[in-house]
């Protein structure tokens, strides 16, 4: 068959262009480490990485939701072992209360201590978190959780659970009510302690009295022990929910692992590869290139003159 | 009684005012539903609607709604207690909605809902993508065809420089050769006059 010069011409220099072509993608690919350049490259893997890439974000979410979670726990768990030796403190004062031997004078002080200390469990009950909201007080994060209103201390938040999503398929409690840990399972730990202090404030002179006080007491103890009972059984559920917490980061972070694997198996350059594919085409391209000055500097015309 | 919920048929009819619901132990009934509205109890699953005005029955933990809105109580009601279903303003630490907002990303919510947007999207990306390949590849294909049939024709009647030096050589010597006849012809023509 005939070559015609220009077929000789054109085929050199597509040849030279798809060798360029070819030599530029490797070294995008090389430049950017990513094998794709664009979703046709691969639409398999383009869309798989889009997926993966997707839930690696979610899993980074999750564990900043995790953080926040924590913080959260912690302050609700340190609060409350904060109230539960609180709550301790009152019943010893109340068990030395009772103590036969001593007079009116000597109940006055353990009667002041229980007036401060329901103070204090007030002040803990409003517990604000670091960004200034209550902890106890459900939905109503803005109001403050317990006010004593003409000696009585009501809750004035609701019964809303704060919940936070600390893994796929897990929203995680993260608010207490403050009602449902101060004040239900028929105790109300403010008034516990208040009655408590006005029965030691109460003079004891007739036999009534004493037993009066006694009732008083024994009442008491029973409720302090039930509001006991609630804070530390609360503890408990927030020390499960923090080691959950670590559990999920387990599993976050080898997720987080898994993920990165994946998506570096579908978009990751294989540098090796593509070092000596890039060595390979540069030796074609230039072998081409000086192939094509040799041939199409071979004229017959040459030989005239 | 747990934080309530309302679905979108609530906004239709907002609660205008707040509602209060009383308990008889009585009947362990509670009272205080709206008049013209039907009250759905879902206890355990079995849900029972009573008709506007008829008294609902109490049941602990039971889902009960009306009018968009579903809330529950539990525990043991004393008689006459009251349960109030009012808007929550100051709630303002209610993240309910974000979560859910939050679960729209995981949930599936494409192709017929068995897709996430996330997932629609990929299959998009991989359908154009796919479409972008094939493209590629016919665009290949026939540029191919285009550059063969050139190489066809021009085999045919492109020119070929060395073909037409050839050519021009050939020509060259022809003409070269002829001349030569021209010359030796006007050679001996010029011996035979000179003979005369």
């Amino acid at each position: 068959m005939r070559i015609s010069t220009t077929t000789l011409f054109e085929t050199g220099s597509n040849r030279i262009s798809d060798l360029q072509v070819a030599l530029q993608k490797t070294q995008q690919q090389l430049s950017s480490g990513r094998r794709m350049q664009s979703a046709a490259d691969d639409p398999v893997a383009s869309a798989s990485a889009l997926e993966v890439n997707q839930s690696q974000m979610l899993n980074a979410q999750y564990a900043a939701n995790r953080g926040v979670a924590r913080d959260a726990l912690t302050l609700t768990e340190s609060t409350l072992t904060s109230v539960s030796q609180l709550v301790q403190d009152a019943r010893a004062l109340a068990v030395q209360a009772g103590n036969g031997t001593y007079s009116d004078k000597d109940r006055a002080p353990l009667a002041a201590e229980l007036r401060s200390q329901l103070d204090q469990l007030i002040g803990l009950a409003n517990a604000r978190d670091g960004a200034g909201k209550y902890a106890f007080a459900g939905y109503q994060v803005d109001t403050v959780s317990f006010t004593k209103v003409a000696g009585v201390v009501q809750y004035n938040g609701d019964q809303g659970q704060r919940y936070l999503q600390v893994g796929s398929g897990r929203a995680m409690a993260v608010g207490e009510t403050g009602q449902g840990i101060f004040m239900s399972g028929g105790q109300d730990l403010f008034k516990t302690i208040g009655d408590l202090a006005t029965v030691l404030e109460t003079p004891v002179v007739t036999a009534a009295d004493k037993t009066a006080m006694r009732a008083g007491l024994d009442t008491a103890l029973t409720q302090l022990d039930r509001g006991l009972d609630s804070v530390v059984t609360t503890l408990a559920t927030v020390g499960a929910r923090m080691k959950e917490l670590d559990g999920l980061d387990n599993v976050g972070s080898s997720l987080d692992v898994q993920y990165a694997t994946s998506l570096s198996k579908l978009q990751d350059v294989d540098y090796a590869k593509a070092i000596s594919q890039l060595s390979q085409q540069q030796t074609t391209l230039e072998a081409a290139q000086k192939s094509y000055v040799k041939i199409t500097g071979l004229s017959l015309f040459n030989y005239l003159s | 009684m747990a934080g309530g919920t309302v679905d979108s048929s609530y906004f239709a009819a907002p609660l205008a005012a707040p509602l209060t619901l009383t308990f008889d132990s009585s009947t362990t009934t509670l009272s205080g539903f709206p008049g013209g509205s039907a009250v759905t109890v879902n206890a355990g699953g079995v849900a029972t609607t009573y008709a506007p005005g008829a008294s609902v029955p109490y049941t602990t933990g039971a889902t009960i709604s009306f009018d968009g809105m579903s809330i529950s109580i539990t525990g043991v009601p004393a008689n006459g207690d009251t349960f109030k279903v009012e808007a929550n303003t100051s709630g303002v630490g209610d993240n309910r909605n974000v979560l859910s907002l939050g679960l729209l990303q995981t949930t599936g919510s494409m192709n017929g809902g068995t897709d996430t947007l996330q997932g629609g999207y990929a299959q998009l990306v991989s359908m154009i993508g796919s479409k972008t390949h094939e493209l590629d590849v016919t665009s290949t294909a026939q540029t191919a065809l285009l550059s063969e049939t050139r190489n066809n024709l021009q085999a045919v009647s492109g020119v070929n420089l060395d073909e037409e030096a050839a050519n021009l050589l050939r020509y060259q010597q022809a003409y070269q050769a002829a001349g030569r006849v021209m010359q030796t012809a006007a050679t001996v023509f010029e011996v035979l006059l000179k003979l005369g």
